[in-house]
This record gives structure tokens, sequence and C-alpha cells, in this order.
């Protein structure tokens, strides 16, 4: 008697080729890397400097941009006001944009001639080929992850916790931060991990804004256009590998810091 | 004590996130570029084929001048003139594969000068497991190249020299030796494999997913493969044959989408230039004279690309001092 | 101390249209009314939680109206206790003192007191999770009380309660009322309202449509709906006439109730209290009124026994005790006896 009907066998076929589909590009990128281009790569200084920029940059840029966007989501969650499905909308587009487009509309923003490249310009910064710049285009194309995500979680609290937390005299900043944040947190973070390896992983955009300092997708590129794929792979493998590892601790970092014991938080993802 | 995790105050949460930001903050705000006092960069947009005597140039130029750090983005030698023309991003120095692409679309408005320093030969470039490649030679590759089970890749002539060089030699391959019908054959099969920017064309092969690609011999030899070479008359290296070259033209993308642009053959010639609004113009030019002397040349030739016997230039009076100095520039008519 | 002057409000579909109200301090007041009928938005309007689009809220001879609702020392404890998920039993009690005096220790000593009180003390440490409807409750009650409120608003409490328990939840209610809070407690079961109430409105569609001492109310509907609000289930079409002297009741299928003196309309609903109806299985011997035979129709477990369904021209619905019923039960299709007082029957107007 086979404990596994049809039902569970066609699911679990499914689920294979899917995660094969996934897997098997990577992995062959891994085996055709040998172990001594690895070493080499890993110590070229202009290899480790891309990669810790990429990931820095895209940290930071998350970091900083989400301290408007969680609240902007909070808006978007518990106010409904007219034109909303516009906004809406227009949160969606980088995702739909194609990168190159919008590196460009980017660089028209934040060169000389721009917008916030003159206000910039006034206080002596220059935007375009700056880490600055590199963080905005990273930001611009990954915000919509950490919006959407926060949104939900936002969503799914019950509004009456909120008022309840206004009954018992709290001001509204105060029912944000002890009964809002706390409660969407998951959610919070699991947008936050998205929009930082959406950011750490363009390219597109980048390339536009600034091709140097360069983070290591255009370095990957740059490498792969100059001399070729054997040069390239190490570089890719070294990438994901450190973003493998990154991830993961700040998805461990972030299941510990709500105290130890399982709770099924409103807004469980 | 139990009872007062539960009390989560703002404080604790602010302490929480405000150190990094305040740190990020500082950290990407000191880091808009410009002149920091500290390093000079120079910033270098690059045909792709001399990716690999630039990086040459650039670490020994380095190497001697501690305080300077070149930036080089290679890209088609188009696409470098349009990341000025249309993006406006800053550059100091353009090193093009093909001398018309700077003075038909950057002089006068960005510069007014141009040296021309090196050339390259048109070769077909190929590996090991690439069919036939034990029969293929200087003759016989027109049909190699037809045959139904052979994949050969070029680059994009409405963006890289490369490709529209490409072209030339197909079309005086097909005047010359009497191959009629060759480039309507050529330029109509293997479509997919066209690439932006001759040296993509370089993972095709390596990766077995094209068996010949036509090429710049420097290149060819940088990335050690094999290649055959094909005669003088159609391989634009030779300065001699420049009216044989000149009697082919082709159409490729204009100044503005949907407008078509004729070029008629010519033979190889790279040139350089330092733009007038260059951010680092003093230093650019210093680099360019490093690149243009002895030492620099030297290192084009050992990278497997051949200089000119003598720089040329079409706007001599205009050259800045400092290069007129140093270097033996003729003047072109 | 609480006075509501024409309040409306629209919300959607709903409307809360010209409530007056007037609460004296001390007072139970119970409003009754179905789901829908506005109730919980009064509360919420009453809290601060939102604005009236018309009207004014005094407190205290205070208006309040436009008063930030943090400061107007109202108590509302939410239908499903609305405990936040994220802090332990201490923190939610604790969660008002937080903004105001920050010694940990004064907190600490108040949210003890208040435990003790509410009998949850040995629940603080714990996470909210587990808790039992009633354990939630308690703590909801407590996090409220802390805040020393003026006004206490209750959104049906009972609703999530064992009824094992309720006996216990009303007994703890009636000490905090009787301790001088005023309470405004908001249901849907009339039961409530007997037990606990000073005062009753009823509330039907976004209106007030009676108000009262909970006698008058109950024995006095003005309409169909606060009858059925009250649990009245015994309703009748009935035409009224002298007959000679006396008053009766006639139903469309001639049966003749007889009623004591008053006036009374041509035509109308007649109520009877199921409370008010007896029944026994032996015709009863004296010369007794509103004296029915009947078969049982139905017999159904309630809450205070069994509610028996007797058709006897009419369907009569009569509640019997547990203890009654184990003495004396009744089956169903037998046949029963049932009488009520002339006083039992009560008369509403027209068909509304």
């Amino acid at each position: 008697m086979n404990r596994y009907g049809p039902f569970n066998w066609i699911f679990l076929i499914l689920s294979s080729i899917v995660l094969l589909f996934l897997v098997a590009p990577l992995t062959g990128l891994f085996l055709h890397t040998g172990v001594n281009e690895l070493f080499e790569t890993a110590n070229d200084k202009a290899v480790q400097e891309s990669i810790a920029l990429t990931v820095w940059i895209s940290f930071a840029a998350t970091l900083f941009f989400s301290i408007a966007a969680v609240p902007f989501s909070w808006l978007l969650a518990r106010k409904t006001f007219y034109l909303k499905s516009v906004v809406q909308g227009i949160i969606d587009l980088p995702v739909v944009l194609p990168h190159t487009a919008a590196g460009i509309a980017l660089l028209g923003f934040i060169s000389r001639d721009g917008l916030l490249g003159k206000a910039a310009s006034a206080v002596g910064l220059n935007l375009v080929n700056s880490r600055g710049g590199i963080a905005l285009a990273m930001a611009f194309v990954s915000l919509p992850f950490l919006i959407n995500a926060a949104r939900d979680g936002f969503s799914a609290i019950p509004e009456r916790l909120e008022k309840a937390a206004l009954n018992l005299g709290a001001s509204r900043t105060r029912v944000f931060f002890t009964i809002s944040l706390p409660l969407a947190w998951r959610s919070i973070v699991t947008g936050f991990v998205m929009m930082f390896a959406r950011g750490m992983s363009e390219f597109g955009a980048v390339v536009i804004i600034a091709y140097h300092p360069m983070i290591a997708p255009v370095l990957i590129y740059d490498r792969f256009s100059s001399f070729g794929l054997k040069y390239a792979r190490p570089a890719a493998v070294l990438f994901i590998i450190v973003a493998l590892v990154v991830f993961t601790i700040l998805r461990l970092l972030s299941e510990r810091r709500k105290s130890g014991d399982k709770r099924n938080d409103y807004a469980d993802s | 004590m139990i009872y007062f995790c539960g009390l989560i105050n703002i404080q604790s949460g602010l302490k929480y996130i405000a150190v990094p930001v305040i740190m990020s903050l500082l950290w990407i705000s000191g880091c808009g570029s410009g002149p920091h006092g500290r390093q000079v960069e120079i910033i270098v947009f690059h045909a792709g084929s001399l990716s690999v005597p630039f990086n040459r140039l650039k670490e020994e130029y380095e190497k001697r001048n501690p305080g300077i750090r070149i930036l080089l983005e290679p890209a088609g030698s188009l696409v470098c003139a349009r990341k000025i023309t249309e993006l406006r991003k800053p550059c100091d120095i353009i090193a093009s594969a093909d001398y018309s692409v700077i003075n038909n679309l950057l002089i006068p408005e960005y510069t007014r000068w141009s040296i021309r320093f090196a050339t390259n030969e048109m070769v077909i470039a190929f590996s090991d497991k690439s069919k036939y490649s034990s029969e293929i030679n200087s003759s016989n590759w027109p049909d190699i190249l037809l045959r139904d089970d052979v994949v050969y890749s070029r680059s994009d002539p409405d963006s890289d020299p490369c490709g529209y060089r490409t072209v030339f030699t197909i079309m005086l391959t097909e005047k010359l030796y009497g191959k009629k019908g060759l480039t309507e054959q050529m330029l109509s099969k293997n479509r997919d494999f066209m690439r932006p920017k001759e040296v993509d064309l370089i993972a095709l092969i390596e990766s077995n997913a094209a068996d010949y690609m036509f090429q710049y011999k420097s290149v060819a030899v940088q990335h050690g493969l094999r290649y055959i070479e094909l005669p003088d008359d159609v391989n634009l290296s030779d300065l001699n044959d420049e009216q044989t070259y000149r009697s082919v033209s082709f159409e490729v993308t204009g100044k503005e989408p949907g407008t078509k642009v004729s070029i008629r053959g010519d033979f190889i010639n790279y040139s350089i230039s330092v733009l007038d609004r260059a951010p680092e113009r003093d230093a650019a030019i210093g680099f360019v004279s490093f690149i243009l002397g002895s030492e620099g040349l030297e290192i084009f030739r050992k990278s497997g690309q051949k200089t000119v016997a003598l720089l040329t230039t079409e706007q001599l009076d205009l050259l800045p001092a400092k290069l007129l100095k140093g270097l033996n520039v003729e003047k072109l008519n | 101390m609480l006075i509501l002057n024409n309040i409306s409000k629209k919300l959607g579909d709903f409307h809360l249209v010209n409530i007056n109200l007037e609460i004296s301090e001390g007072t139970y007041y119970v409003l009754l009314g179905r789901s829908g009928s506005g109730k919980t938005q009064l509360l919420e309007l009453i809290a601060g939680l939102n604005s009236p689009d018309s009207g004014e809220i005094w407190l205290d001879g205070e208006d309040i109206t436009r008063k930030k609702l943090q400061k107007r020392g109202i108590g509302l404890v939410f239908q499903d206790y609305a405990i936040f998920p994220n802090l332990t039993v201490f923190g939610n009690i604790a969660y008002s003192l937080e903004s105001s005096s920050g010694d940990k220790k004064i907190i600490k000593e108040k949210v003890a007191r208040v435990a003790r009180e509410l009998n949850i003390s040995h629940l603080l440490g714990r996470n909210t999770h587990h808790l039992s409807g009633g354990e939630l409750q308690r703590v909801a009650l407590a996090r409220t009380l802390i805040t020393s409120p003026r006004l206490l608003l209750l959104d049906e409490p009972m609703a999530s309660i064992d009824a094992s328990l309720k006996d216990d939840i009303r007994r703890l209610l009636r000490r905090l009322n009787s301790h001088g809070l005023t309470i405004i407690h908001v249901t849907h079961d009339y039961r409530e309202a007997v037990s606990l109430s000073s005062m009753v409105g009823v509330i039907h569609n976004g209106r007030i449509i009676q108000e009262g001492k909970p006698d008058e109310v109950f024995r006095k509907p003005v309409n169909k709906f606060v009858a059925r609000y009250s649990g009245i289930r015994n309703f009748f079409r009935v035409k009224f006439r002298k007959d000679p002297e006396e008053w009766v009741a006639v139903s469309n299928s001639n049966l003749v109730i007889s009623l004591a003196d008053g006036s009374f309309p041509d035509e109308g609903l007649l109520i009877i209290r199921s409370e008010d109806i007896k029944i026994s299985i032996t015709r009863p011997d004296n010369n007794s009124v509103n004296c029915f035979r009947g078969i049982v129709t139905d017999i159904l477990p309630s809450e205070y026994g069994v509610e028996v369904s007797v058709d006897a021209g009419e369907t009569f619905y009569i509640d019997v005790s547990a203890d009654t019923f184990r003495k004396q039960p009744l089956l169903e299709s037998s046949e029963v006896w049932i009488s009520f007082s002339p006083e039992a029957g009560v008369a509403l107007e027209g068909s509304n």
C-alpha cells in the first residue's frame, strides 16, 4: 500500500523540478571554478573591496530609506485616500522598469543639471560616480519590496489594537513604536532583507550612474567583458558565497531578536 | 526579569537603529566623488578591445604615480561616445577603436583633437573545439562558415566598430575574390549570435556556444585563441590598401533612432583624446603622454596589438602643448 | 455625568442618528441592540476613537466632543479584548503607565495592586497567547482600570465567556459599579441588562428607541423591536375589545385572552413574557382565567433549563427551570395546560 498517493508524488516531482532549476546553474558555476582561481580571486584586493562595498552600500541604503519607507507603509496600510491605487501603482513601478531605463531616469535626477544633483552640488557633493549615487540606484529598484512587505505586515495588525493603545493614553508615536512596529516586525525584516538583496544584485541601473566605484555586479561584468569567462566566474562564485553568508546571518539575527518563544504574531509571514 | 522584557519602550528601540543609521549617513555622504585632495582619479572610456593593454598601462602608471587612480570603463566605442554626449557622464579620456567616432560625434563640442595611435587586423578566431577547426584556412573560410552546422558570431555594427569592420571584410572578400552573394548570405546567417561588442563574443567561443568569430587579432592573441589570418586587402590593417578599403560602404544607425548613416570602409585606426571638460584635465594629459610615449606603445605591442609607425592627427595645431612637446605627432590631411 | 446631544455619524452604509443620552454618575447603563445596530460605533465615539458628524459629548460638564481621546479619562474594553500580543500580561497592564510616571518600582506596585483586585496576580509574567477568554478579559479590565477612568465602556463583555464563568464576571462588574464606577455595557443579550443594569437603552438601526429602568423597558416595550431585544418570544397579532366589562385580546386563531385594565387600541400586538406562563400536566383547579389546553410541540434545552413550545391555538414559549423539569418531565406531543394572569399580557400598538 503506497502511503503517498499520486497527489503527493506529483507535488514532490514539481517541487524537485523547481529546486533543480534553481540549483543546477549555480552548481554548474561552482563546479566550473577551480579552487585555485577562487583563492586567487579571494586575495585580489579589488575583488575584496568591491564585494565589501556592494554589501555595505546596499545595507546602508536599505537602512537609510527604511526610516522613511516604514512610516509610509503604515500610512498605506491604515489610511485610504483619493488616488491611493495610483500611488500603489507608482510604488510598484521600479520593479517593472527595465534597469537601464531606471538608471537613465535616475541619472537625469542626480546629475548636476538635475533636481537632486543641483542641491547636492550646492553642498559640494557630486552624486554621479559616487557611493551615494550607487546607493540611490540600488534603493530605487528595490524599495517596492520593503514598502509592500511592511505594508502587508501593518495591514495584518487589527486596527483595534492600535485603538486600544490610544485609549490607554499613548500618543500616536508611542503606539507606532510600541505596538504597530513590534507586531509588524517580521514582515518588515523580510522586506528589509529583500530590499537589501535586490539592491546588492543591481547592475543595469547602477552601471549607468557609476561604473566606478565598482560594485560586485559591475566587477563581474567588467572582468567578463575585458577578460572573459574564466576571469569572471571566480568573482561571481565569491560574491554568491558572501551573499549567502550575509543573509543567513541576517535571518538568524532577526529570528533571535524578538525573544525566544514561538509567538504567533499577527504578522507571521 | 520577565516582567520587564514585556516593556518595550521607545528608547531601546531607537538606540538600536540610531547608531548604524548615523554611521551609514556619514559614510555615504562623505563619498560624493570629486577631487578629494587625496587621490586624483582619471576616468577613461575605452573600447573593449583595448581592455588588456589599458589594464597594463593602468598598473604601470599607478605604480609610478601613487597619487593617481585610473578608472577604466570599457564599452563599445559608440556607447563610449554616447555616454559623453547623451548621458553627460564625467570623462577625462576617450580611446576609441575608430577615429571617426571621436571625429564625428565628439569634435568639436566635447573635444577638439584626437591622435591616432594604434591599429589592428581582422581575423577569424576559434578554439580547438570548433567544428572543422582542423580544416579551416584563409581561403576556404567562407564555405566553412556558411555550412549549416557551423555557428559564427560577430558584433553589432550599430554599436561597435568591430561590427561594421566585419561587414567590410566580408564585402571586400565578396568583391575581390569573386564570392558572389557572400555578404547577403553571411549577414542573414546566425543573427542570434550577434553581440553588442567584440569582447562579448569571446564568451561564446570559450563556452563553445559558437564555433567562429570575427575578431581583432589583438583580442584573439590576448585570450589565447586560435585564429586564421586574412589577406591584407580584406583585413583592414594595411595603410597601403586604403583605397581598396574605401571602395565598400555600409549603413548603420545614425545619431537619431530611425536614421541611417553610411560609413565607408577604412583601415583600422584607434584614436585617443582628452575631453575639453575633463574633470582632471592636466592629469589626463599626463597619462595620455605616457600612453603615447615609447613605453606606453611598447605595452600595446607586448599585448599583441600593433601600433602605428607614426602618431597622426588631423588637428595638429589644436593639440595641448604638453603633448606637442613630448611626442612626435604628424599632421594628417 | 455623560451627556450625548444629538450625536449623528455616518460610517459607510451605516448611520447613527440623533442619539441623545444622559447618564448620571454611578449608573450601570446597558445599551441593548443587535449586531449592526450601532452600539460599538457609539462606544467608539464616546471614547474618542471617532468623531461625530454632528452633536456634542459632555463629560462632567466639559465639552469633550473635540477633546483628544488620550485625555478623556474614558476606558474602553473591546469585544475581543485587544490584548497586545507582543507584551506580557504585566506589560499590557502597565502600558498606560509607561508614558507618565517612569519609576519602575511605582509601576510594579500599581500593577500588582490591580492584578490582585482582579485575581490575576499569578498571570503577570505570562505571555498572552494561551490565556482563556475569562483571563484575557480580566487582563483587559485591569489594564483599563489602572488608568482610574471616570467612565468604563464595555463592548459585549460576555461574548467570549463560558457560561460557567458568566456569574463570576457579573459579580466582578457589579462590584466595580458599586464602588462608584459609571459603566456603559453594550450587549445583545437582555439577560445581562436584567441582572446588571440600573438603566437600559435599546438601540436599533442607529437610533435609541427606548430608554429607562430595566423594569419599564422590559415590561412595557414600546415596540416590537424592543420587545424582541428583551427576549420576549410570545407575540400575537390580536384585536382588542371590551367583553363586556373586561378587556380581552382575540388572536387570529380566536384564542381569547383576558387582560388587566388599561387602554387598548383596536388592534395590535400582544406580548407575554415566557416566565410569566405556568405550565402543568393537569388542569389547574381554580377558576383562573387564561387557562388553555395545548400540545407540547418542542422541548429545547435553554440556559435556565428548558424552553417548551406549546400549541394552544397559538404557539406559546414557556421557560421551565431545570429543577422543575426534572421533578415533572414533559413529553413531546403530550397534553398540557398553560396559564397566566391577565397582567402578563402587554399590548403594543400596530405592527410596529
